[in-house]
């Protein structure tokens, strides 16, 4: 009777290992037995990071949970980049530019003695403005036959000589060849003199001409092409970097308020055919900047972060921060639990999504654990960021989940009540994710100077305040020009 | 007519090889009351076990060893010493107990009071046996024992503690109802005036050859206090009887059984006698499960009256004791455990981390130890005082199978009393468990404490599983221990303390075996 009993515990013992949450991929099947008590979710219906779980609660407030986070497309086109990000170059900074043009021009005439009109005096009221045709119809010889349909550059000033004052006009607009930009400048000027001898003399020497062609227009050029341009390339390590180009879209102007240049983010293609997501946008007109701003889209920002997972550099920077060796090392972690972790490597590129008043960056990692065997385990984390001036973003929690891999297509809770006590040590992974963002944001948009061309000043920019706009960032930085 | 009794060269002898009994023969004729006389030690109460309890005796080591000993033993009937009623019953429970299983009318029971000179108030429900003088309950017995239509009675001593008066009265009962029933008695006593008033025949356990004595046999007159008999004769017949009995004892009353040969024992008998300690809990178990469902289909008032009776002891009296000690163990374990982790770390953390974990593991094995000691002793030590006042010997002469009347109910209202305390026990557990959570203000704390119960996590199924386990093999196997000590021979009252402490003994070897194979056959496997 004993030994029949002490058979029946072994054997119901055996049994009783209970119906755990085992999901099979790509279908998500999970056991019959607790498939009446699974719920099952989509976060998500992408493009992005879709994230399905399989959950189930049991009584005390423990949960078994499952996960698996899937890139869905439209993707983004490494050969047809979209337009993703735009530099806004403000009236305030043009008036800027403007003095600094004036000066120019005044050093490049002082001493000049133009016939007839006689010896250079000064430049009065030289004014750079963002114009439309629609405004300035009296352009139109000017614009020629082709036209400003998206606006232009309009710079007028009173020249004054020692016999007349010359009003001019001149126009830049702004063309764009595959990876230029440059400015097709005309300029009118109208010399009235009193003397009907000077007159007609002044018909016979294209004045207008001559003047036209000191007036720094290649410095103008230079100067406009600086401050609207995408930014430059960005190192990023062993001559990877982090490019922006051209796109297909338009230079777009509004009157008397700002000139706006659309560029996109360079990518190139991963191992496996993953691409960043590419998120529809409407892309609305921009807020009237202080002096310079950037546009940067959802689909700006998971290029980025897609450049930078493609080429490692996230890999590394998680690897410098060491999630793994302040993990084990935790005094806690190894004087109580058995469990150790490798360095986290993110499985697919980091998206980023505008999620209500806040972004929400998500990453997917994979990550060894040791506890004597070696379990692959899949984690996931989103963190809701939000944005602060100086782009320092607030960093709260959105996610931390873990799931193991029995199989590669076979996902096994793992782990839950560990990571539910890590939640709040969940910033140490996303958050050197985002700061390592904030900081390349900051780096390659904000902390900058850019010169000009051969003139002896630089654009600087120093400091940005962030909002939401759309699905992306409206940066508005605090640019000056500097000698 | 077969002689209800016919015993030939009947021979006992004790385990050490001291003779008690060396040659009775015996035979007894329907409606003949046989008196046997004898002084302490000559075998009176060993003739009696022997027509009861042959088995138990020659379990024990005993020989017996007999010619011829023709005896049904569906129509032997004892009336044993001071009656041995039922306390577990009133007066009327105990002839409708001996009516129901004798085929009689339950209704009777007055009737059979009225006959043997006592009051129809007595069969009134709820008239406790211990409300009744010594020679009340002698009459009890006896219309117990009539009640059950045995044709041989067997009397042990059934004037112990009555004055002449009684003594008289029992005599001429005695008389009466052979008479009337026309059954056959055998009465053993050391009373000269009872023995006179009803013996047909009088015998002598002599302790001078440890034979069987007729006495007076070719002159005896019969009954005294049957109709004829004047008192000079009686008187006269008293004298001389206690003369003979005071000669006998006078010249022999020293001297010890003859010794022979120790009784021979097989290295078999040798192991089983080591073993069936052993052995008898299962046996009780297998028994007491084949028995319970007929007996609670058959009889279900037996059944239930017993099992009451369990159940008051095993459960209801201490219920109040185990609800206050599981609730103090339920907040002493988790007070210590959320101290446990020092200074810095969060005591709720580490409730959480335990859950329901503590009750689950611990709550079979601590009401298991508490149950064996106070549950557990108690219906040991009732089933054993019952063995020591012969009411199961008492059972066995109404043909009443003890196993089925009073092991089966017993077992099953242990085990079941034993499920239900563990229950009551993990329940305290977790009131216990609430008040340290209440303390720091842990949320859902009782779906928290009762998760590893309810819906126990996967990696946790089979903690909840070993304890489910651990409860249903310590009732059956906490009732089988108590049953069968409990029940077992107590010859003395010492034998009931040492059959509880035994089990006492017993129950937590059990107990911590199976602690310690389930843990390791779970954290194995």
């Amino acid at each position: 009777m004993v030994a029949l009993h002490a058979l029946a515990f072994v054997a119901l013992a055996g049994r009783s290992t209970g119906h755990d949450l085992v999901v099979t991929l790509p279908a998500g099947t999970v056991p019959d037995a607790i498939a009446s008590r699974v719920i099952h979710t989509s976060e998500g219906r992408g493009p992005g990071l879709v994230r399905e779980r399989w959950r189930v609660a049991y009584r005390g407030d423990y949960v078994r949970e499952v996960g698996a986070t899937q890139l869905v497309g439209p993707f983004q086109d490494p050969k047809a980049p979209a337009c993703s990000g735009r530099v806004i170059v403000g009236q305030a900074l043009l008036d800027q530019i403007a003095g600094e043009i004036r000066s120019v021009i005044d050093d490049q005439l002082r001493g000049e003695t133009i016939f007839p009109v006689g010896a250079y005096h000064s430049i009065d009221a030289f004014a750079l403005e963002w114009a439309r045709f629609e405004t300035h119809p009296l352009d139109a010889a000017l614009l020629g036959t082709e036209g400003a349909p998206h606006g232009y550059v309009r710079a007028t000033a009173r020249i004054a000589f020692e016999r007349v004052t010359v009003p001019i006009v001149l126009v830049a607009v702004p063309e764009k060849a595959d990876t230029q930009l440059h400015f097709r400048v005309a300029a009118s000027a109208r010399v009235e003199v009193a003397n009907g001898f000077l007159q007609w003399l002044n018909s016979k020497v294209d004045l207008t001409s001559k003047l036209a062609t000191r007036l720094a227009n290649r410095e103008l050029s230079a100067m406009l092409v600086t401050a609207l341009a995408p930014p430059p390339p960005f190192e990023l390590a062993e001559g990877q970097t982090l490019a922006f180009t051209f796109c297909a879209d338009p230079v777009e102007i509004a009157d008397r308020a700002y000139g706006a240049l659309p560029f996109a983010v360079a990518i190139g293609g991963a191992p496996g055919g993953v691409l960043p997501p590419h998120i529809a946008t409407t892309h609305a007109p921009p807020p009237v900047p202080a002096s310079l701003a950037i546009d940067l889209d959802a689909d700006a920002l998971n290029a980025m972060l897609y450049e930078l997972w493609r080429t490692g550099w996230l890999d590394r920077r998680l690897a410098e921060v060491g999630l793994d060796r302040r993990f084990n090392t935790d005094p806690t972690v190894a004087e109580m639990l058995t469990v150790r972790l490798s360095p986290p490597r993110l499985a697919l590129p980091p998206v980023i999504t505008r999620e209500g008043d806040h972004l929400r960056l998500a990453a997917d990692g994979r990550v060894n654990l040791s506890d004597g065997g070696l379990t692959v385990g899949r984690v996931y984390g989103a963190v809701d960021l939000r944005l602060a001036a100086g782009l320092s973003p607030t960093v709260s929690l959105g996610a931390l989940e873990l799931a193991c891999e029995r199989a590669p297509t076979t996902l096994v809770p793992c782990y839950a009540d560990l990571v539910g006590a890590l939640a709040t040590r969940a910033a140490d992974f996303d958050g050197a994710l985002t700061t390592s963002f904030g900081e390349l944001l900051r780096d390659i948009f904000v902390d900058r100077e850019l010169s000009a061309g051969d003139l002896p000043v630089s654009l600087r920019v120093t400091g940005v305040v962030p909002t939401l706009v759309g699905t992306g960032v409206h940066l508005d930085l605090n640019a000056k020009l500097v000698k | 007519m077969v002689a209800p009794l016919a015993v030939r060269g009947l021979r006992v002898a004790l385990p050490d090889g001291r003779v008690l009994i060396d040659g009775i023969d015996l035979e007894i004729g329907a409606g003949e009351v046989v008196v046997l006389l004898g002084g302490s030690g000559a075998g009176k109460s060993t003739f009696a076990r022997v027509l009861f309890e042959r088995e138990e005796l020659e379990h024990a080591g005993f020989e017996i060893v007999a010619t011829q000993l023709d005896l049904d033993r569906d129509q032997l009937g004892l009336v044993p010493q001071r009656g041995a009623l039922f306390d577990h019953l009133d007066v009327r429970g105990n002839l409708e107990l001996a009516l129901r299983h004798g085929g009689g009318d339950e209704r009777d029971a007055d009737a059979w009071l009225e006959r043997v000179g006592l009051e129809a108030e007595l069969a009134a429900p709820g008239t406790p046996v211990t409300r009744l003088s010594g020679g009340q309950a002698q009459r009890v017995a006896v219309a117990r024992v009539l009640a059950s239509k045995r044709k041989l009675l067997f009397l042990d001593e059934p004037s112990v503690g009555l004055d002449p008066q009684r003594v008289r009265v029992l005599a001429r009962l005695i008389r009466e109802q052979v008479k009337a029933l026309g059954v056959s008695a055998i009465v053993v006593t050391h009373d000269v005036a009872l023995a006179a008033g009803v013996a047909d025949r009088l015998f002598l356990l002599s302790l001078a050859d440890r034979k069987l004595d007729q006495l007076f046999a070719d002159r005896w007159p019969g009954a005294l206090e049957d109709p004829g008999h004047d008192a000079s004769e009686r008187g006269r017949w008293l004298v001389e009887l206690e003369a003979a009995l005071v000669e006998h004892l006078d010249q022999h009353g020293d001297k010890p059984p003859p010794r022979g040969p120790a009784v021979p024992r097989s290295a078999l008998a040798k192991v089983g006698r080591v073993v069936e300690p052993l052995i008898a809990p299962f046996r009780v178990a297998a028994t007491a499960a084949w028995l319970a469902p007929r007996q609670l289909v058959k009889y279900p008032r037996d059944f239930a009256v017993i099992a009451k009776r369990v159940v008051l002891q095993t459960l209801l009296r201490p219920l109040v004791f185990y609800a206050i000690v599981s609730t103090l163990i339920g907040y002493t374990v988790l007070f210590v455990i959320s101290k446990i982790g020092g200074a810095g770390v969060r005591p709720d953390a580490l409730l959480r981390q335990i859950g329901g974990a503590h009750v689950v593991a611990l709550a079979p094995a601590l009401s298991a130890l508490l149950f064996v000691a106070a549950s557990g002793s108690a219906t040991n030590a009732w089933l054993g005082s019952m063995g020591l006042t012969k009411q199961t010997l008492a059972l066995d002469a109404l043909g009443i199978d003890r196993r089925a009347y009073l092991w089966a109910p017993a077992w099953l209202a242990v085990a079941i009393s034993y499920a239900i305390v563990a229950v009551v026990f993990a329940l305290g557990m977790i009131l216990g468990g609430l008040l340290v959570c209440r303390a720091y203000d842990v949320p859902h704390a009782w779906q928290l404490l009762t998760g590893d119960l309810l819906d126990p996590r996967p990696e946790r199924l089979r903690y909840a599983v070993r304890a489910a386990f651990l409860v249903w093999i310590y009732a059956w196997g906490l009732a089988s221990d108590v049953v069968a000590k409990g029940g077992a021979a107590k010859p003395e009252a010492d034998a009931v303390t040492r059959g509880m402490t035994a089990s006492v003994v017993a129950c937590t070897l059990w107990i911590v075996a199976w602690e310690l194979v389930t843990v390791l056959v779970v954290f194995r496997l």
